[in-house]
């Protein structure tokens, strides 16, 4: 990060790196030079809802995984789910099953590449290290054997789309009805192979973040730490579930304010607010109304919402997360990490246990249908969490209306304020150090962002952070690259 | 430039870019174009990014030849990458040639031996054909980069 103060006596910060996409925080400080607001702003538009207006229902499976190149899969299984409630079908056993296999190699590398490549230089290269090296590549050459694992990691993860689709990205095997390839036998084992080193790997990431916690219990406890409600997907007993299943909203406290909300109600409980400073808007828990319903999503949001994992090595894992607050949620916006690496863990766990299902390599893997209802509602978790795709269309089959409620855009108030809060903490004057204002920016990146997805965004709009003081001029800019 | 002495083999051509986005898709035209050739030892990809994961395969070969768009620089060139210290791009989106070559050095104590054939774009706006300029160089940079391939100068 350059550091550059200009003749209006300014401070600017740009870009913030190691997120997907780009934006901007400003920073406001009272008389006193202290932080009297943050904002998080989104500068990135790019009307993926309008321009499918007029397409083919079922063309949606194929355009919507080009939003985003790291969470493709759960676009495209939100995606064939509204399709299929437009055509009055259910996928095959086999199709279904294979959509959740690739879901969870979708998964395990998105969370690979957040934990390992773009969060973890923070944590092993220190807040103040040089930003010149605090990137894969710093880790590369401090910890190579880590940075190694961290890729083979991904690259498990991307192999399960590999395998199936013979895409690893902008995959287009994914159709309503089930699936549009099948796993051969020598692709199965293949992936098989692959599960001892991916599980070994992700114990080596929590035992990582779980040392880091125990060496900066303060800073980890007192690091945009602010409650919130919750909103995750859950099975019938609770079970965290990433797939399918029912939505839970609870509050600050752990109460249960909704559960088992089939998805397709979801704007029962759901409203949005633009605001005139970002293209992000401001989604919020309806029943508590607009500031008071803001809510998170994403792995903390999971962990927080769920009774249990399905998986022994996960649900281990999580009765020491659970322990954190003693039961209670976890509000520390820190956990993102340690929660991430959780799910990768289940994930992996869950891949293993669908590639020893018998039926994983048949060939039933679609059903077909027709044009039935004219609306259709998907949703599934995405990395960043809770993703939901709802259609209507004309009688031809034509959309007439695309809403696409994306994981980042529910976290966007959770964002601002966690940038508000780190801030707080941090800066003091306009004469910030460039540590300090990583650890603004890593605030963002707990949430992992795409903000490519959450605004649908097109161009490279570069993120900046600017301090302005208490008459609103901006006084501090800090630039990188 | 010449890649004389290799013999065609272990050399892998990296057409990058967006076929959906006018001149971004001069990569993969150009890399279908020396694919047409069929040359022997030549192995071709077509991807829309950089990405981590392909570093490991990427060691398989002996040399790297990156095509891909520019927004500035000359209409076509063709040099070797320089493994630099400047800005690291750490996106799980995309990564830097220059990145590669610096993480295939900390982790696989290898150094990659990459080069860069940029020609420089016109238009990048929605569709899949190339401007008139664009694919008069992409036409002359396949036939530099085969050129190179069979040790011609």
């Amino acid at each position: 990060m350059d550091k550059d103060i200009n003749k209006d006596n300014t401070i600017l910060i740009s870009p913030v790196t190691r997120i997907e996409g780009h934006a901007k925080i400003t920073i406001d400080l009272g008389k006193d030079g202290e932080v009297t607001d943050a904002r998080f702003h989104v500068n990135e538009f790019r009307g993926f809802e309008k321009f499918c207006e007029g397409r083919y229902f079922t063309e949606m499976p194929s355009i919507t995984p080009r939003i985003c190149g790291i969470c493709p899969v759960s676009h495209s299984v939100s995606s064939a789910k509204a399709c299929e409630m437009i055509m009055g079908i259910k996928p095959t056993y086999t199709g279904d099953l294979l959509r959740r296999l690739i879901h969870l190699g979708q998964m395990i590398s998105s969370h690979a590449l957040s934990f390992f490549h773009l969060s973890s230089p923070d944590f092993i290269l220190g807040w103040d290290s040089d930003p010149a090296l605090r990137n894969i590549v710093g880790i590369a050459q401090t910890s190579p054997d880590l940075a190694l694992r961290g890729i083979r990691l991904r690259k498990f993860g991307q192999e399960i789309s590999e395998r199936i689709t013979g895409k690893k990205i902008h995959i287009m095997g994914i159709v309503p009805g089930g699936m549009g390839s099948a796993l051969t036998e020598e692709n199965r084992k293949a992936l098989l192979g692959w599960i001892a080193e991916a599980t070994e790997t992700t114990l080596m990431g929590i035992d990582l973040i779980k040392k880091y916690h125990d060496q900066n219990k303060e800073m980890v406890n007192s690091y945009a730490n602010f409650p919130t409600l919750y909103l995750g997907t859950v099975g019938p007993q609770g079970e965290m579930e990433l797939y399918d299943g029912k939505l839970r909203f609870i509050d600050e406290d752990g109460k249960i304010l909704q559960d088992q909300i089939d998805p397709k109600n979801y704007l029962d409980y759901i409203a949005e607010r633009s605001i005139d400073w970002s293209y992000l808007k401001y989604p919020y828990y309806k029943p508590y109304g607009f500031g008071k319903g803001f809510y998170r999503v994403g792995p903390l949001a999971r962990l927080n919402v769920a009774s249990k994992m399905k998986t022994p090595k996960a649900q281990k894992e999580f009765l020491n997360f659970k322990a954190i607050n003693n039961g209670k949620p976890v509000h520390g916006t820190f956990y993102f990490h340690y929660t991430r690496l959780i799910e990768m863990l289940s994930s992996i766990e869950e891949a293993e246990r669908i590639l020893k299902d018998p039926k994983i390599t048949s060939e039933d893997t679609l059903m077909l249908g027709k044009h039935n209802f004219n609306e259709g509602i998907g949703s599934s978790e995405a990395p960043r969490g809770t993703l939901f795709h709802h259609y209507n269309t004309d009688d031809s089959g034509k959309l007439t209306r695309v809403n696409l409620l994306i994981a980042t855009g529910q976290n966007n108030p959770a964002m601002n304020r966690s940038v508000f809060e780190v801030a707080k903490q941090y800066v003091h004057g306009k004469n910030v150090k460039e540590g300090a204002l990583n650890r603004v920016e890593a605030a963002i990146r707990c949430y992992d962002p795409c903000l490519s997805c959450s605004t649908h965004a097109i161009g490279s709009m570069p993120i900046l952070i600017e301090i302005k003081d208490h008459l609103g001029e901006i006084v501090h800019v800090l630039k990188r690259g | 430039m010449s890649l004389n002495g290799d013999k065609l083999q272990n050399i892998l051509v990296i057409g990058i870019g967006n076929p959906l986005r006018c001149d971004d898709g001069v990569g993969a035209y150009v890399a279908e174009g020396i694919e047409a050739k069929g040359l022997s030892g030549v192995t071709v990809w077509i991807v829309q990014q950089l990405q981590v994961e392909d570093l490991e395969r990427m060691l398989e070969f002996k040399r790297i030849i990156l095509v891909d768009a520019s927004i500035s620089g000359p209409s076509l060139d063709f040099r070797p990458i320089e493994r630099t210290a400047g800005q690291v791009l750490a996106s799980s989106h995309h990564l830097s040639a220059e990145t590669f070559m610096s993480l295939a050095l900390s982790i696989y104590h290898k150094d990659l031996d990459m080069h860069l054939c940029s020609i420089k774009g016109n238009c990048f706006d929605v569709g899949d054909k190339l401007s008139p300029q664009v694919q008069e160089k992409a036409q002359e940079a396949v036939r530099l980069i085969c050129r190179s391939l069979k040790g011609d100068k």
